[in-house]
């Protein structure tokens, strides 16, 4: 049984589409990152695992439960940090902790001494008084104090630190660790790229790539970086076939490239060159290259 | 947890609601005795009689202390029926306008549950509210009226309130269900409110449209009727009862099919 099992699943607000016949699966212990531009159905399809929208078509499980009608089972199991992390602003971080520990049911006091410290939280402040980024930490702190089966994050690594953003990775691959699946989305494509097993790409509600991680960035395209004496280029790359993403900026020119290399180097020759980097594309110029 | 948050959170208002009603209460029953039935003659003097049956006070017997604190039923009225709407409207829409919902909602219990609990404060106070307009009233009558009184009136008035109240509370309960933003839904109910006690206030004015006052629950109780009968309509009060049940029932019935939008 998956964590996660989306089928033909569309949403819609409104006259605006969100979703469209999207399917995704994730499988028990994976981390699954999960990347597209604003507007793509990131945040949609989150919320509908959770049961705080509801799908207009399709079938959705996670840990085999369906979320509109077993929302209390899944959330048993699950650790969620919405993207913007409101919580009580009246309240103090460490009666947050007590309020979350008491819905679930524990006493969690080892594991919230754990996460205060990893994620360096300042217990005695009330949360309207922490910043974008404390208030962040305190959200991924309630979202594990339970040991979730399941760690659902909406681009949670948004206003963190680069320590903390270091620390959040490392205990969340303890988590994973302890068998716990990880379902995440970010806009910090380097991140995905190094922390995930897996990586979903989602544009206008439907996935448009699904693979591992390590092979995310095999698209058949090579990236090609050229540095030549020449200013500007003697050759025109614009009218040459299989190439994408063309970028000139001073005597530096780069490009994705899917065509005949040997006829590119023969070209190339006829150029005063510097430097000629040609190699796999980074997750951000595959992801440029989906949405330009 | 969540209710010990809520009857935090809402005791402020639950004690200006209080504290404001309880000490008209007792201020009319104070001055009771020493206007007794000048009274009459001085409203006589400074109010139409079209005016005086608008807010309540024609028909009233003057000469005894219950008639005279019927005199400010309809504001004690007006007040509480202002406050539960208020209230009712915020009670949930407030974690989808401070976009706590998603917070709440990733808890392990059912929407449902959440909402329950949080109605349930509201229930609690405005139930203690009206208990402690009573309690002073009562306490009042025993300090200030020397004479013989009749308790029925004022424990039905305390009914009154009650039941009136939450025909208010539930219909802005259910108004909050059709909006994102505290704000929009507080003003939206408390504005349906004072529609209704201008619609009453016009409806007993004008005799030609005195059908009406089945449609309004500012007239479903009057101070003066329950203070001249000893009694209240049990009619009304299962309309009451019926209408508050219906607009809890739907307004609930949204919030939990409701999307979470933040």
């Amino acid at each position: 049984m998956p964590a996660i099992l989306i089928e033909n699943v569309s949403k819609s607000y409104g006259k605006v589409k969100a979703l469209n016949h999207l399917n995704l699966t994730v499988e028990k212990g994976e981390i699954y990152g999960f990347i597209g531009p604003n507007g793509a159905g990131k945040s949609t399809t989150i919320r509908l695992l959770l049961g705080f929208l509801h799908a207009n078509q399709g079938k959705i499980s996670v840990l085999g439960y369906d979320p509109v009608t077993q929302e209390t089972e899944i959330k048993k199991l699950t650790g969620y940090v919405s993207a913007e992390s409101f919580m009580y602003a009246d309240m103090k971080v460490s009666d947050l902790f007590r309020f979350t520990e008491y819905y679930y049911k524990i006493n969690a006091q080892e594991k919230i001494k754990k996460l205060v410290e990893i994620l360096d939280i300042e217990l005695n402040k009330r949360f309207e008084q922490l910043s974008f980024g404390n208030r962040k930490k305190v959200a991924i702190a309630c979202a594990l104090l339970h040991s979730p089966q399941l760690i659902i994050l909406d681009e949670t690594s948004n206003g963190l630190d680069p320590v903390i953003r270091i620390n959040l990775y490392e205990l969340l691959k303890e988590e994973q660790g302890n068998g716990a699946t990880i379902f995440f989305s970010s806009h910090v494509l380097s991140e995905v790229q190094k922390f995930s097993t897996r990586i979903g790409l989602i544009k206008d509600g439907a996935l448009i790539r699904e693979t591992k991680a390590t092979d995310f960035t095999k698209v058949g395209y090579r990236q090609v970086r050229i540095e030549s004496k020449d200013h500007p280029p003697r050759i025109d790359f614009s009218t040459m076939k299989g190439i994408a993403a063309l970028e000139n900026k001073g005597n530096t020119t780069q490009f994705l490239f899917s065509g005949d290399l040997n006829e590119l180097i023969h070209l190339l020759g006829s150029m005063d060159l510097i430097s000629l980097d040609i190699e796999e594309p980074e997750l951000e110029n595959v992801f440029m290259h989906y949405f330009k | 947890m969540l209710f010990k948050r809520e009857l935090k959170r809402n005791l402020k208002s639950f004690l200006i609601i209080s504290l404001a009603c309880s000490a008209m209460a007792m201020y009319v029953i104070a001055i009771a005795p020493s206007f007794g039935n000048d009274i009459q003659k001085i409203l006589d003097l400074k109010l139409p009689q079209g005016m005086q049956k608008a807010f309540g006070m024609k028909d009233l017997d003057y000469k005894s202390a219950t008639g005279f604190y019927a005199i400010m039923f309809s504001y004690i009225y007006l007040f509480y029926a202002i406050y539960l709407a208020a209230t009712f409207a915020s009670i949930v829409s407030k974690e989808y306008s401070d976009k706590t919902a998603e917070y709440l909602y990733s808890l392990p219990a059912k929407r449902l549950h959440f909402i329950l609990v949080k109605l349930s404060v509201v229930f609690m106070y405005a139930i203690l509210s009206v208990l402690f307009i009573f309690l002073v009233s009562w306490f009042s009558f025993g300090i200030f009226i020397k004479g013989g009184y009749d308790l029925t009136p004022v424990v039905l008035m305390a009914v009154a309130w009650l039941l009136g109240g939450l025909v208010f509370g539930s219909a802005g309960f259910l108004i909050s269900s059709f909006f994102s933003r505290t704000r929009i839904s507080s003003a939206v109910s408390v504005g349906f409110v004072l529609f209704m006690y201008i619609f009453q206030v016009v409806i007993s004015i004008n005799e030609k449209i005195s059908i009406l006052k089945h449609f309004s629950p500012f007239d479903w109780f009057k101070g003066s009727e329950i203070a001249n009968s000893a009694s209240i309509s049990l009619a009304y009060c299962l309309v009451a009862i019926g209408f508050s049940a219906i607009c809890f029932y739907f307004g609930i019935w949204r919030f939990r099919k409701m999307d979470v939008l933040i």
